[in-house]
């Protein structure tokens, strides 16, 4: 397998006040093309800003990032935008989704956001993905008339439309209860295994990190363990 | 082709903006609800005073045409830079066929008269008090300059030859009631002394100052044979049509090629005071207008700026899945018009009734500068402003938007992602 990522010596300071607080402390990390990853460590220790920096929301303040065999380390605001749009889906803790979207819109969104596909690809796309996630009866539902799990699944459906080549989940079942949670980890496992896309995970969960292919423990900015 | 796809591509994403942008109009509606308000609300102020200006102008316009000015005067080249030089000068004699000229190539009169203007003392009571004098065509004048009212006793119309009709106030000066004995008293054209007995029928108040507390009116006839000329040296005028400006440029033409040294004024020209007047209301209702923007864009961007703090989150996790600055910005900017384009139409329709409802009865306004009586204002729609108004409004209110729009196109996404709950 070849990799996707390949982080070499990344650090991250934030300025907390007047005070510098590292968050990543000389890390390296390559991450395998359609591998499940599961990232572990105690609050604080990191777990977030890796997240972050993978999915190229931030940008480090040393070291360097290769994304797809390309130097992003100082790659314009722009590039990293299209990037996320076109090659990383993001699945939240929260769900996140847009409230005035129905389940359906917000997967659509994706889509249209990429500004490549008529309105029946899109539509056609975006019916697929719900479906994939069983959540058809509820297209046109609302995020507020949806419980947890379904948002969760929603949210799934919209980083899945577009075929990304890594997903990125920051404790995607961290707001769920152990039966739904269970039942998003199956829809994980079930689509990474039919796409084969990399699956980047923080997770406290055990059940995910049992089905992971990897774990990797970080503590105070740093690769603890393997 | 694919250059055409890429662009429907975009119009797509765009109207799927503009959709959402509607939604979230709708998500806070006590929110949208006072933004709304504050738009309307300068709007329908800002129509209100377009309504008063229009009608002060209209109102004012109307006053100065009936009062001593009609709509167009004809005059010799010359006579208003020599007329107190040479106050003889520049008399016209062929009245009659000018005016039947005029009627046959321009258009139809609803009153031609002829003016002779001159200088003297009138003497009442053992007082004697400097005025000027017009020789008018009572009957003429009487039908169009409707603001010559009568205040006291009766109009020269319908006195006698030997009537003469005074400004209200310099009656007072000179202590006159109707049917007084009052003496005239000028300098010829010969320049020699000549002196008229005449009887007050009436006072007029006009509402111009200078006319009220300085002027007189005699017979035309009389005037001539006072101050022995012929003719005189204005001729005024009055279209039947309001809108005497249509026929500005024939009436130069027929009166230049009459005689070559006439030249006619537009009564505009000869009220300068009306410009002064209203360039005076003007700006001061464009210093209320431009308070009422700064006002309501204020308003409009702290509510505005409130409902997106709360939206923060959202546009955390929609710049994190890829969705590009300027897109935020464009959703953004997007309500901020929906909602101005919305309120401006609202406050047109708000200020409309204000106008047709509250004010349909229009206001009396204190006397304008020159002016000695309060005049009555009707507001009047303004119909020809509202396009541009409505277009001011929606830019300014829609412009309202970029600053937020801006700000939160550049949010730190993951401070931005830390605010979703």
């Amino acid at each position: 397998m070849s990799e996707i990522y390949q982080l070499a010596n990344v650090s991250k300071t934030y300025m907390v006040g007047k005070v510098p607080v590292d968050a990543l402390n000389g890390l390296t990390l390559s991450i395998r093309k359609g591998e499940f990853a599961a990232l572990q460590g105690p609050s604080g220790s990191g777990k977030s800003t890796l997240l972050n920096v993978v999915g190229l929301i931030e940008k480090p303040t040393g070291g360097t990032i290769r994304f797809r065999d390309q130097d992003v380390t100082n790659a314009s605001e722009g590039l990293l935008t299209d990037l996320r749009q076109e090659c990383i889906g993001f699945i939240f803790q929260s769900f996140n989704l847009i409230p005035v979207l129905s389940a359906l819109e917000n997967v659509e969104y994706a889509l249209y956001l990429e500004q490549k596909f008529s309105r029946q690809e899109v539509h056609a796309r975006a019916m697929k993905a719900i479906q994939s996630v069983g959540l058809e009866r509820f297209a046109m539902h609302r995020p507020a008339e949806l419980s947890g799990g379904q948002r969760q699944r929603v949210a799934i459906a919209r980083a899945l439309v577009k075929e990304p080549q890594i997903i990125i989940a920051d404790e995607p079942t961290a707001n769920l209860d152990s039966k739904t949670a269970a039942q998003i980890l199956d829809l994980m496992k079930r689509l990474k295994d039919e796409l084969h896309t990399t699956i980047f995970v923080a997770t406290h969960d055990k059940a995910i990190a049992d089905m992971a292919e990897r774990i990797i423990k970080i503590k105070d900015g740093k690769i603890d363990e393997e | 082709m694919n250059k055409s796809y890429t662009v429907n591509a975009r119009i797509l994403w765009w109207r799927f903006l503009l959709m959402a942008s509607g939604r979230n109009l709708k998500r806070s509606l006590r929110r949208t609800a006072i933004s709304l308000l504050a738009i309307s609300s300068a709007v329908a102020a800002m129509v209100v005073f377009q309504s008063f200006v229009n009608g002060v102008k209209s109102t004012f316009r109307h006053n100065v045409i009936t009062s001593n000015y009609g709509h167009y005067q004809i005059t010799r080249h010359g006579f208003r830079k020599n007329e107190s030089d040479e106050p003889f000068a520049y008399q016209i004699t062929d009245a009659a066929k000018l005016r039947e000229r005029i009627e046959k190539e321009v258009g139809p009169l609803s009153f031609f008269a002829q003016r002779q203007i001159f200088y003297g003392l009138l003497n009442s009571n053992d007082r004697s008090v400097g005025g000027v004098g017009f020789g008018i065509e009572a009957d003429e004048e009487r039908r169009f300059l409707t603001l010559v009212q009568v205040e006291e006793g009766k109009h020269l119309a319908e006195g006698g030859d030997l009537s003469v009709f005074v400004g209200y106030k310099l009656a007072e000066r000179l202590r006159l009631k109707p049917g007084d004995n009052v003496t005239a008293l000028v300098t010829t054209k010969t320049g020699s002394m000549n002196a008229l007995d005449l009887e007050m029928v009436g006072t007029f108040k006009t509402g111009i100052t200078q006319l009220d507390e300085g002027s007189y009116f005699i017979h035309h006839r009389m005037a001539e044979q006072l101050l022995k000329v012929e003719g005189a040296p204005i001729f005024m005028l009055g279209f039947n049509d309001d809108d005497e400006l249509k026929y500005q440029k024939k009436l130069n033409k027929v009166v230049a090629d009459h005689d070559s040294t006439l030249e006619v004024a537009h009564w505009r020209q000869l009220a300068e005071f009306f410009d002064n007047t209203m360039g005076w209301v003007e700006n001061q209702v464009f210093v209320f207008r431009i308070i009422i923007l700064i006002i309501a864009t204020i308003s409009i961007v702290t509510v505005f700026m409130m409902g997106l703090m709360e939206r923060m989150g959202e546009f955390g996790t929609m710049r994190a899945i890829g969705t590009h600055r300027q897109s935020i910005a464009i959703m953004i900017f997007f309500e901020s018009i929906l909602q101005s384009t919305l309120g401006s139409l609202i406050g047109i329709g708000t200020g409309m009734l204000i106008i047709k409802g509250l004010l349909a009865k229009g206001i009396t306004m204190p006397p304008p500068p020159l002016m000695s009586v309060p005049f009555h204002v009707t507001f009047l729609i303004p119909w020809a402003n509202i396009p541009v108004t409505l277009a001011l409004c929606v830019l300014v209110a829609g412009g309202a938007g970029v600053l937020p729009a801006w700000r939160m196109a550049r949010i730190r996404i993951v401070e931005a992602l830390g605010r979703n709950v």
